[in-house]
């Protein structure tokens, strides 16, 4: 599997450089103040991933991939791996990078504060990804890229829809529990989310042909 | 003599096309060269043995997959990889890969490591994925027109590996392709596929001893007993029939002349020819 999550590396490799220097950009407007940097993770972990999926389909990786040892299974596996890791390392550095503005704008650093909103953000992201996935395994890359917009858009209706119309006073004790472990809520469903998502992505490819 | 690939009665299906192999067996040590027009099945049987599409029904037996060199018939790695990175890629793919190995290929093929795959031209592709198929020290290779968009050189050099790779008995080579020239100098069977089935199945050495071409005028053509026909064809001089018993249409038919038969020979025969 670590074959499968180097191939993807490499195969990134390139765009690594170009995404370097949008990551630049993005920090010095974030040393302006002009620029909320937290949504960065799922920028370039989607985007590279993305990217990936687009080089294994270009050059029919996959009919290859499934003849080496345990390939069907590794090829998957490895995808997933390699988005949390690449999740990971966008998130240490920002967090980094984060802390050293909040220290040079007000001369403190609240690490508690800097890293709420990456976790909040790698859960959207890990969400967003749990349903591409599936649909990029089922139908290709690039009949996924409509379907993955569609089904974008119909989740954020239904989220803004559910936080407008839903009263959480109704919730009561629950509302309480909810507010004091939401942070431990937020990284554990993230991750059975995405499991649940790995299970059915394994499903579609071991049936899979190329 | 023991077998590395066993089909048994295997169907598959798809896109008005159908894969119908009743058996084929691939013996240990062998070289065993896949031949028919273009669509005829031939991808399809080593995707199906691959394990790259599924069989609607019937058995394959074939090795675990790491001791299975591959390629393809597109190129498979992504284009933006340097040629170094697929060692970097492929020690961690197979427990028995061979770094030295891979990098000597390289040099014997003239491939530099810092090259990105998508700066080679068709043939060197090939010539990195046969290298890359070498590299693990498989004991069968499965390869799909491993020789296309080679030049005769190059071409002659895999074939020289490919004949040292079998050097040892316990290797074998399932290949397809259409360069049936190819197929004479190493193959030691050769299997016909035509509308997804096997419609021959020979050694080279049963094609070449007993196999030929009767080159005769229209006159001895009316002559010739029909049982003797697999299959002719009329040209500007003649007749060319395919014939399976050279030694005795010798002696049968003295005033016609028997040629050597080729593989192309076979192919057109009985995919052009007519029955008389």
């Amino acid at each position: 599997m670590i074959g499968f999550i180097k191939k993807d590396l490499c195969t990134l490799k390139g765009s690594f450089k170009i995404y370097a220097v949008i990551f630049v950009i993005y920090i010095i407007m974030a040393f302006q103040g002009e620029m909320n940097i937290s949504g960065l993770p799922t920028f370039f972990s989607s985007v590279l991933i993305l990217t990936s999926f687009s080089y294994d389909s270009y050059n029919n990786w996959d009919s290859y991939a499934v003849c080496l040892p345990n390939g069907r299974k590794n090829a998957v596996r490895a995808k997933y791996l390699a988005n949390i890791v690449l999740c990971l390392i966008v998130s240490v550095i920002l967090t980094i990078i984060s802390s050293i503005i909040s220290y040079m704008t007000t001369n403190t650093v609240v690490i508690g504060d800097i890293v709420k909103p990456i976790i909040i953000v790698n859960f959207v992201t890990f969400l967003f990804q749990a349903i591409m996935f599936p649909i990029i395994y089922k139908l290709g890359i690039e009949k996924a890229r409509v379907i993955i917009f569609l089904v974008i858009m119909l989740i954020a209706l239904m989220g803004g829809a559910f936080l407008k119309y839903v009263n959480f006073n109704y919730l009561g004790n629950a509302y309480n529990i909810l507010k004091e472990y939401w942070l431990i809520l937020v990284i554990s469903s993230s991750f059975i989310i995405l499991f649940i998502s790995y299970i059915i992505s394994q499903r579609i490819y071991q049936k899979k042909e190329f | 003599m023991e077998n590395i690939i066993e089909v048994k009665d295997v169907i598959k299906s798809y896109n008005g096309f159908k894969l119908d192999i009743n058996s084929l067996n691939i013996p240990k040590g062998n070289i065993v060269g896949l031949i028919g027009e273009n669509g005829a099945g031939k991808t399809t049987l080593l995707k199906a043995i691959l394990g790259i599409i599924k069989t609607d029904s019937g058995n394959i037996n074939v090795i675990d997959n790491k001791d299975i060199g591959i390629v393809l018939d597109d190129s498979f790695f992504p284009e933006i990889l340097q040629v170094k990175d697929i060692d970097a890629i492929m020690k961690k793919v197979y427990d028995n890969w061979d770094r030295e190995l891979f990098y000597n290929y390289l040099k014997e093929f003239n491939l530099k490591k810092n090259k990105a795959i998508k700066n080679l031209s068709k043939g060197m592709k090939k010539k990195l994925e046969i290298a890359t198929a070498l590299s693990h020290h498989p004991k069968l290779l499965i390869l799909d027109e491993p020789t296309s968009g080679l030049d005769p050189l190059m071409r002659s050099e895999v074939l020289d590996l490919f004949l040292k790779f079998i050097e040892d008995e316990n290797n074998s080579i399932l290949l397809s392709t259409h360069i049936t020239s190819d197929l004479e100098h190493i193959a030691d069977k050769i299997v016909f596929i035509n509308k997804g089935k096997i419609i021959l199945d020979i050694s080279r050495d049963d094609l070449m001893d007993n196999y030929g071409i009767l080159k005769c005028s229209k006159e001895d053509f009316e002559n010739i007993d029909n049982k003797d026909i697999i299959a002719y064809r009329k040209n500007r001089y003649g007749y060319a029939i395919l014939i399976d018993d050279k030694k005795k249409m010798e002696k049968k038919y003295k005033n016609c002349i028997i040629d050597r038969i080729t593989v192309d020979d076979l192919m057109i025969l009985i995919l052009k020819g007519e029955k008389k």
